[in-house]
């Protein structure tokens, strides 16, 4: 029986500049992701898997082809919209975290909620920040966290809207081994008990065979696709 | 909209106020009246189309959830735009993909049932067969003695191994039926070990492989001694079966902030590739696999320790096969 498609991409291309000097950072990727998978897209630097996050992630259009997140060509939405559907349906993982630097811990993770209107719920809170062992540092503002501590916070930030995909482009680039081991195993600890779908982007070996399934890309194609994991 | 009690009785105050109003005002000024009575009897028709508007949305939203309960799961009712009525329709749509999510799994379960029931006729089969064979040549009666003790304790053998497979199964059964209770109380994880190889130190031995258990004597989780030993013992036992003469076998161990870890570390014929994603299900018998491997040790040890929320993974090269297990502190 087959699991739900969360992520659809069809013929993506993204060509950066025009005529003599354009760049073809994405040439016609297709490839889908089923709910709960863990997937890590390697390659060297150049290989266009930034710009593949970055189209997925809905914050850069592509030159051609579709991206479906559940069904809904994200595309084809007109920016309003297409923020909107980010806000509840994507969580975003950079390197260097993009908190913001006013907002304290609670107020960070909420973001996204508060960005809706929402009021989150007290105990979808409470488990997400115990698990991140963030609950006593509520009251800090992100320059008097470590950049561990900041990685986690921008973990309970893209997971409170539960949303249908998660995304981190190179989550661990800038953390040492031990708080890089540390932030994987907590992403992994939400793929495997919320079933949260998940697409990290590294050139770290190691953090790849985490995952369920790797994903090699050169000169903007998928060149391997292999599943490690059932 | 009008068979809402509270529309009605909305409608039937608003109607009251304009009433009273008009006629305290009337025995005033008439011509106030008459704009009051204006201005009130429009406020009046527009709250009115509003709750009309938004019951019209909700109504749509109950045609949707009944579209969704025949099973269309994957309709989608998110239109993107700010507001709760938008965040309503996300957080409906949500629970559509969960109830969908849900449905597979049923399937999916189904699926594997008939697949366990068909692996265990399979595994039952085979000793059966041969024991019949072995009673009919028992039965002859010019069969020597060496060769009666022989098959009688061949049958003998069979037997045992029937019965390590049906109380392992039952075991199993009752694990993934989440009828059993696991303890839950402090372990400290050098005591886990200890106990764990208590019964395989005598075939290590045997093998001349060396074992070593490093870690920090303080490192705790939350779960239960018995059934985690088992699990942990089941590891070592396979790891020790794929390591040949004078290897070594290590065990490690130690506490985060996130979780406690232990490693079963050989340096063994390791475990291919094609067969990493597999070796914890159910009768799954690898390249490397003895002959007689039944392919549930390592299925119980992952039940056990998915059951107490932890988490089992294995990674293998050439040079051996690790096996590592995580306790969480927290689990969402």
């Amino acid at each position: 029986m087959r699991k739900i498609e969360i992520l659809r991409v069809e013929n993506l291309s993204k060509v950066y500049g025009k005529g003599e000097t354009a760049v073809k950072a994405l040439d016609c990727v297709s490839f889908s992701v089923k709910k709960g998978e863990f997937v890590a897209v390697v390659g060297p630097s150049g290989s266009g898997k930034s710009t593949l996050l970055h189209i997925l992630g809905g914050v850069d259009r592509p030159t051609d082809g579709k991206v479906f997140i559940e069904n809904t060509d994200i595309y084809a939405l007109d920016e309003t919209k297409l923020a909107i559907f980010r806000r509840r349906q994507i969580g975003l993982i950079y390197q260097f975290y993009n908190l913001i630097p006013v907002l304290n811990v609670r107020e960070n993770i909420t973001l996204p909620l508060l960005l809706d209107g929402r009021k989150p719920d007290k105990e979808q809170f409470k488990r997400i920040i115990n698990t991140l062992g963030l609950a006593d540092r509520l009251d800090y503002l992100p320059n008097q966290l470590s950049g561990g501590q900041q990685q986690r916070v921008s973990i309970g930030r893209a997971l409170i809207s539960s949303p249908a995909l998660m995304l981190a482009d190179e989550p661990t680039g800038n953390l040492d081994s031990k708080n890089s081991r540390e932030i994987i195993e907590l992403m992994k600890v939400f793929n495997k008990k919320l079933k949260q779908t998940l697409i990290i982007i590294t050139h770290d070996e190691r953090i790849a065979l985490q995952a369920d399934r790797v994903m090699t890309m050169e000169d903007g194609k998928i060149i391997k696709d292999e599943v490690i994991r059932s | 909209m009008l068979r809402n009690r509270e529309i009605r009785i909305y409608i039937l105050l608003l109607g009251l106020v304009m009433l009273i109003s008009t006629s305290v005002i009337f025995s005033m000024d008439k011509t106030a009246a008459a704009a009051n009575f204006a201005a009130l009897a429009s406020v009046i028709v527009i709250s009115v189309l509003f709750t009309k508007w938004r019951y019209g949305k909700i109504a749509e939203l109950s045609r949707y959830l009944r579209r969704i309960s025949s099973g269309e799961y994957l309709l989608d009712i998110r239109d993107n735009k700010e507001g709760e009525l938008s965040i309503l329709k996300n957080e409906i749509y949500k629970v559509t993909i969960m109830l969908a999510e849900q449905a597979n799994m049923l399937k999916n379960d189904k699926r594997f049932l008939a697949d366990s029931i068909s692996d265990i006729s399979h595994q039952l089969k085979t000793p059966i067969t041969s024991m019949f064979v072995m009673t009919d040549l028992i039965q002859d009666e010019n069969l020597p003695v060496d060769k009666r003790v022989e098959f009688t304790q061949n049958i003998k053998s069979q037997l045992e191994r029937l019965q390590w497979l049906v109380t392992s199964l039952l075991k199993l059964s009752k694990i993934d039926a989440g009828t059993i209770t696991f303890k839950k109380e402090k372990v400290n994880v050098k005591d886990l070990v200890n106990k764990s190889v208590e019964h395989l130190l005598i075939p290590i031995e045997l093998k001349n492989q060396a074992l070593e258990i490093i870690g920090d004597e303080n490192a705790v989780f939350t779960g239960d001694f018995n059934w985690t030993s088992e699990a942990v013992a089941n590891i070592v036992k396979n790891s020790m079966e794929h390591t040949p003469e004078g290897g070594k076998i290590t065990i490690s161990f130690n506490e985060t902030s996130i979780y406690t870890m232990i490693t079963i570390s050989d340096n063994g014929e390791g475990i291919h590739k094609e067969d990493l994603p597999y070796i914890f299900n159910r009768f799954y018998k690898g390249k490397n696999a003895h002959d007689n491997s039944i392919g549930i040790g390592l299925a119980m040890s992952k039940s056990i320790i998915e059951s107490q929320g932890g988490s089992i993974d294995a990674s293998s090269s050439a040079e051996g096969t690790q096996f590592t297990i995580k306790f969480y502190k927290s689990v969402v």
